[in-house]
């Protein structure tokens, strides 16, 4: 502060001084010392270094933007190892990760041994013990016991010098030990070592990427104001250092008395005197934002125009613009972003495309950097256009029935029944007996043989069905981060199944499992189809996007089991990747609403966590199986009709 | 579904490369030691825009700007001098633009007329300002007292440092 107050002195002195010998020159006649005029060149040029140093440390404060692009990132399921061990040790207390871990695997291992193998827990514990359960040295080893194969020394030496841990290398042998027993098909070579790194990288990439987004979006809005400033005016740095040219050129200038360098220092003062005049003009500005097609069906291309307009009465040079574009949606064609500068009361406008996906998706607000000329200060704003995009797909029947369990209503439908009666499929003859009615006596027989009977048709009823679709956070799964994910999959399956059911002459519900409360309860008839449309398009529990998790869901889940009429099949779609929707399934089973899961697959097998997790996933398939509930694994590549055709096929031979 | 392309700017990076090239071409005739600092100055610049580095272009761009000043040292020249450092500082100015246009906006956005607006502005204030000092140069020192300059150009340096 001193320092300063003092060079504004001297300064305004030499100016004074400078002025003076210009208008007398008699008056400051006096001839600068050669040594007086060399301290002041020095003096300059350190003051040049410490400014090189000051900017050195310094670095550019600008404005991180959002990646508005691509849609939401979803993981694939296993985000790490130690949680999804958690079930395999109950509640044993262990405090060392590396034992946890360990002690997770053998028990997984013990788990499915048993599971796939035939073999009572006691084989299958004395085998991981002994490590003949599996080729893999590294995975015998790493759980198994003192008798147990250890890798020769030869395979050892090298491995040392890897990268990777011993640990680390020993629990991912024994999950792809443990995967391979448990029927897991094992990933290509390839994609072993290409993938996970690449997964990785996605994964830091799009969390730091959506983080962004959730800040931006719950930032500062009170009510209704048409924009919130989110970044109050700053240096961005931009122009740090400049006075660098100036100090240099006249340090040097002043000490070699060239008349060149010099004037480079008059260049350098001009530059610092143009980065300090920067004023940022408290500009307003407003935008406008217009869509192709509001309702647009699923995969159409929506053009989105939005135009920025200058309000005040200044001159904005330098204008960047983010548009909200919805978090579920992915942008396909231009930029949802432009650089632009506005006259007074100007306006421009730009196009981009994003295409159309089942929802209703809300743009969120515009982030606007305004920058001055010199570009030497920004601000960072806001903006709010209210514009809402609604896609309903329509509902499509596929051709395959939708397997059911054998129960049924009272209603004459498709479920083919055990009992004999009115129907179309032939079920069994039977001697005449008064009452029959005349046209069911087979008149063939009575022709050839002379005897009475009757013939019985097997009895079908219509099944009443509510399809539940797992939608709670947890269910957000894709193996790719930017795919559809398997919420998004399971609702679109939900409403062919629903077209298919209803068109077989089936009462068909809709409901969710999820923190927001979703029922629609079965019926029949165009308007009730007509409304599980818009409710699978629009209802909040179907949004494209996860919803925070509150803690509603267990009474979400109770009320769900309540409204189901006794009797009702539930259809539930779950990823099953995590012991929740497993549960839910045999509970209402249980509780004598049967049950037909059909689970999505969102498994990746970039990751040691990942493989586990398929191995997980499938454990809890076989596990529900068991307990008699039939479960219909959807891989993730096919489509729900391929998957009911194969699965039909297998269960009608 | 790529990421965003975040490289910088291209109209920017293309006039900054040009400022660049300039000042190398027209400080490197006149002195061997101002020929080796500006061709490394040059490559960094160049490499600082392809890859969008800021210190690369800042500290490419100081190298371009020291070449110019040697050239002074040197040579009696004064337009060479002139034009060297204010290609040098343009270099830098238009070039870290770019990369933070680019970094912001990504290269796929519409953003020339911001580019433009800030190029003007800034060559602007380069010819002004080396018009002026060339024009001081021209009809000042045959008359005027040196030392009417050497106060003016003090005073304006602790003016600028304490006026922040």
């Amino acid at each position: 502060m001193n320092y300063r107050r003092l060079a504004l002195a001297i300064g305004i002195v030499a100016l004074g001084l400078s002025l003076l010998a210009i208008v007398f020159p008699g008056v400051v006649a006096f001839s600068l010392d050669r040594i007086v005029v060399s301290g002041v060149g020095g003096l300059v040029l350190l003051q040049a270094v410490r400014v090189i140093q000051a900017r050195r440390h310094e670095d550019r404060d600008e404005a991180v933007t959002p990646d508005p692009e691509l849609p939401s990132a979803t993981p694939p399921p296993g985000e790490d190892l130690e949680s999804e061990l958690e079930r395999f040790l109950d509640a044993r207390q262990i405090y060392y990760r590396q034992t946890r871990l360990r002690e997770g695997l053998r028990e997984a291992a013990v788990t499915v041994l048993s599971q796939y193998d035939s073999q009572s827990t006691t084989e299958a514990e004395e085998a991981v013990e002994t490590g003949t359960w599996t080729d893999d040295m590294y995975a015998a080893a790493f759980i198994g016991g003192e008798q147990a194969p250890t890798p020769p020394l030869r395979v050892r030496v090298p491995n040392a010098l890897r990268r990777e841990s011993p640990f680390k290398r020993g629990a991912r042998h024994t999950v792809d030990a443990i995967a391979a027993a448990a029927g897991v098909p094992s990933p290509s070579n390839k994609d072993t070592s290409q993938k996970p790194q690449r997964q990785e990288d996605l994964q830091a990439e799009s969390d730091t990427g959506t983080s962004q987004r959730r800040t931006d979006d719950s930032n500062g809005f009170d009510g209704k104001a048409k924009d919130a400033l989110t970044r109050a005016t700053h240096s961005t740095g931009h122009w740090t250092g400049v006075s660098v040219v100036a100090l240099v050129g006249i340090g040097a200038g002043i000490l070699v008395e060239q008349p060149g360098v010099l004037l480079a220092g008059v260049v350098g003062i001009g530059y610092a005197a143009y980065a300090r005049s920067s004023a940022l003009p408290p500009g307003s500005v407003s935008i406008s934002r217009t869509l192709s097609d509001d309702r647009p069906e699923p995969g159409d291309e929506v053009e989105v125009t939005v135009t920025i307009t200058n309000d005040s009465d200044q001159l904005l040079a330098d204008l960047r613009l983010i548009d909200g574009v919805p978090e579920s949606l992915a942008v396909t064609d231009n930029s949802p972003r432009i650089g632009t500068a506005l006259r007074a009361g100007e306006s421009t406008s730009y196009t981009y495309s994003i295409t159309a996906r089942r929802g209703v998706h809300t743009f969120g607000p515009t982030t606007l950097i305004t920058r001055d000329l010199t570009s030497a200060r920004e601000q960072e704003r806001l903006l709010r256009a209210e514009t809402t995009l609604t896609c309903i797909p329509p509902l499509r029947a596929i051709e395959e029935p939708v397997p059911l369990r054998a129960q049924a209503t009272q209603e004459v439908g498709r479920v083919e029944t055990a009992t004999s009666g009115d129907g179309i499929e032939f079920y069994a003859t039977r001697e005449y007996r008064p009452g029959d009615p005349m046209s069911r006596i087979d008149w063939n027989r009575r022709a050839r043989t002379g005897e009475l009977t009757t013939v019985e048709f097997r009895k079908e009823r219509a099944a009443s069905v509510v399809i539940v679709v797992d939608t709670r956070e947890e269910a957000y799964l894709s193996p790719e981060p930017h795919d559809h994910h398997a919420v998004d999959r399971a609702v679109d399956a939900a409403g062919q199944l629903f077209v298919t059911l209803a068109d077989a002459g089936d009462r068909v519900g809709v409901a969710a499992l999820s923190e927001e409360s979703c029922w629609l309860a079965p019926g029949s008839g165009v308007d009730h189809r007509d409304t599980a449309r818009k409710l699978l398009a629009t209802h909040p529990a179907f949004s494209p996007v996860p919803t925070q998790t509150r803690s509603v869901l267990v009474r979400n889940r109770n009320r769900l089991r309540k409204r189901l009429s006794a009797g009702t099949q539930v259809i539930f779609l779950t990823p099953l990747c995590d012991d929740y929707g497993s549960e839910f399934a045999r509970r209402l089973d249980e509780h004598g609403y049967p049950v037909t899961v059909i689970s999505l697959d969102p498994t990746a097998s970039g990751t040691t966590a990942q493989r586990f997790s398929q191995v997980a996933r499938r454990l809890r398939l076989s596990n529900l199986r068991g307990t008699g509930i039939p479960v219909i694994d959807w891989s993730w590549d096919d489509s729900v009709a391929a998957t009911l055709a194969r699965f039909n096929e297998r269960w009608s031979r | 579904m790529n990421r965003v392309d975040r490289e910088p700017a291209q109209l920017s990076s293309l006039i900054s490369g040009s400022a660049a090239v300039v000042a190398f071409g027209v400080s490197a005739f006149y002195s061997w030691p101002a020929l080796v600092v500006g061709a490394i100055g040059l490559v960094l610049v160049v490499v600082g825009l392809v890859r969008g580095l800021y210190n690369a272009v800042t500290v490419g761009a100081f190298g371009l700007f020291v070449a110019g000043i040697l050239t002074g040292v040197q040579t009696t020249a004064v337009s060479p001098v002139l034009i060297s450092v204010t290609a040098a500082v343009l270099a830098w100015d238009i070039g870290t633009n770019a990369i933070s246009i680019g970094s912001q906006l990504g290269r796929e956005a519409d953003t020339r007329r911001i580019e433009v607006v800030h190029v003007v502005a800034s060559i602007g204030v380069g010819v002004v300002t080396s018009s002026v000092g060339y024009g001081l140069y021209v009809t000042g020192t045959s008359d005027q007292p040196i030392t009417a300059l050497f106060f003016l150009l003090i005073a304006a340096v602790l003016l600028l440092e304490s006026l922040r």
